[in-house]
């Protein structure tokens, strides 16, 4: 009997070592969660490499020293080894733009906007390409999306008053943008209050007309 | 003097001017309707003598 015993005993002490083998394996919250490194992977984008960053920062300081050839030459060998980047892209659109290039300033900001279609800046850009090549209705279009991203985008609301203003002549919505440019600015712009003044003269005298036409 | 008597004459090509630049509501937009803008910007540049404002570089890499 005693001897029968024994392996019953010599079980119920291997699976309680078992069992607390896997406790002390088991993390603290003593829930088994995914390695956080892949988690991190698979949300985030992989960082830039350094000598990416560093030329990018060369073209953007050839840019603002309007060494445009320059910056021209540093943004498209960016973008031939890094097509998945907009920034050199949006950039190449802006140099393209100084240099009254429209038709490969258009390519670059759509180029730019495919690849990331977020930011304000790529598209109040695009606005301004088209205006000047006369595609009047892509350019409130490409205003308007400015706007859909961020509602107080400064420049946008001043392009697109200018647009409404100068060639959709439609001065109520002129007006509008002008009005919400200066409210946005910490002190009103001097010359933005005369193009306001200017307007509001040109929509009194255009109602009275409309009044005369009426009697 | 002079400027009295050039008056009437400038004033006459502001309106030849803005009858053109009219035409873009048509969507219209060709050289000619260019050049009455430009035109206008020297006659009249408080109404027509306006520039977008463009960024300057675009630090955002992605």
């Amino acid at each position: 009997m005693r001897s029968a015993k024994h392996p019953i005993l010599v079980c119920l002490v291997l699976l309680t070592a078992i069992f607390a083998g896997c406790a002390t394996s088991l993390p603290s919250t003593g829930v088994r969660t995914p390695a956080p490194a892949i988690a991190v992977e698979n949300k985030t984008e992989p960082a830039v490499n350094p000598a990416v960053q560093r030329d990018f920062a060369g073209a953007l300081s050839a840019m603002k020293l309007g060494n445009y050839k320059d910056a021209e030459r540093m943004l498209l060998a960016l973008t031939r080894v890094h097509p998945e980047l907009s920034g050199p892209y949006a950039n190449l659109g802006i140099v393209y733009f100084r240099l009254g290039k429209l038709p490969e300033a258009t390519e670059a900001l759509e180029k730019a906007i495919a690849i990331n279609p977020d930011r304000a800046a790529y598209h109040n850009q695009l606005g301004i390409v088209y205006r000047q090549s006369g595609q009047l209705d892509k350019a409130r279009e490409a205003y308007s999306r400015a706007l859909q991203i961020d509602s107080n985008y400064l420049n946008t609301h001043l392009n697109l008053g200018i647009l409404y203003d100068l060639y959709l002549q439609d001065q109520g919505k002129a007006l509008q943008h002008y009005e919400r440019y200066q409210a946005l600015l910490p002190s009103a712009d001097a010359q933005v209050n005369k193009w306001i003044v200017d307007l509001k003269q040109r929509q009194q005298s255009s109602d009275k007309t409309a009044l005369r036409s009426d009697r | 003097m002079l400027e009295e008597q050039a008056y009437p004459f400038e004033e006459k090509a502001i309106e030849l001017h803005e009858v053109n630049v009219r035409r873009i509501a048509s969507r219209v937009y060709d050289q000619w309707v260019r050049r009455s803008i430009d035109a206008l910007g020297k006659l009249r540049p408080v109404r027509y003598a306006k520039v977008e404002k463009s960024e300057v570089i675009i630090n955002a890499l992605r």
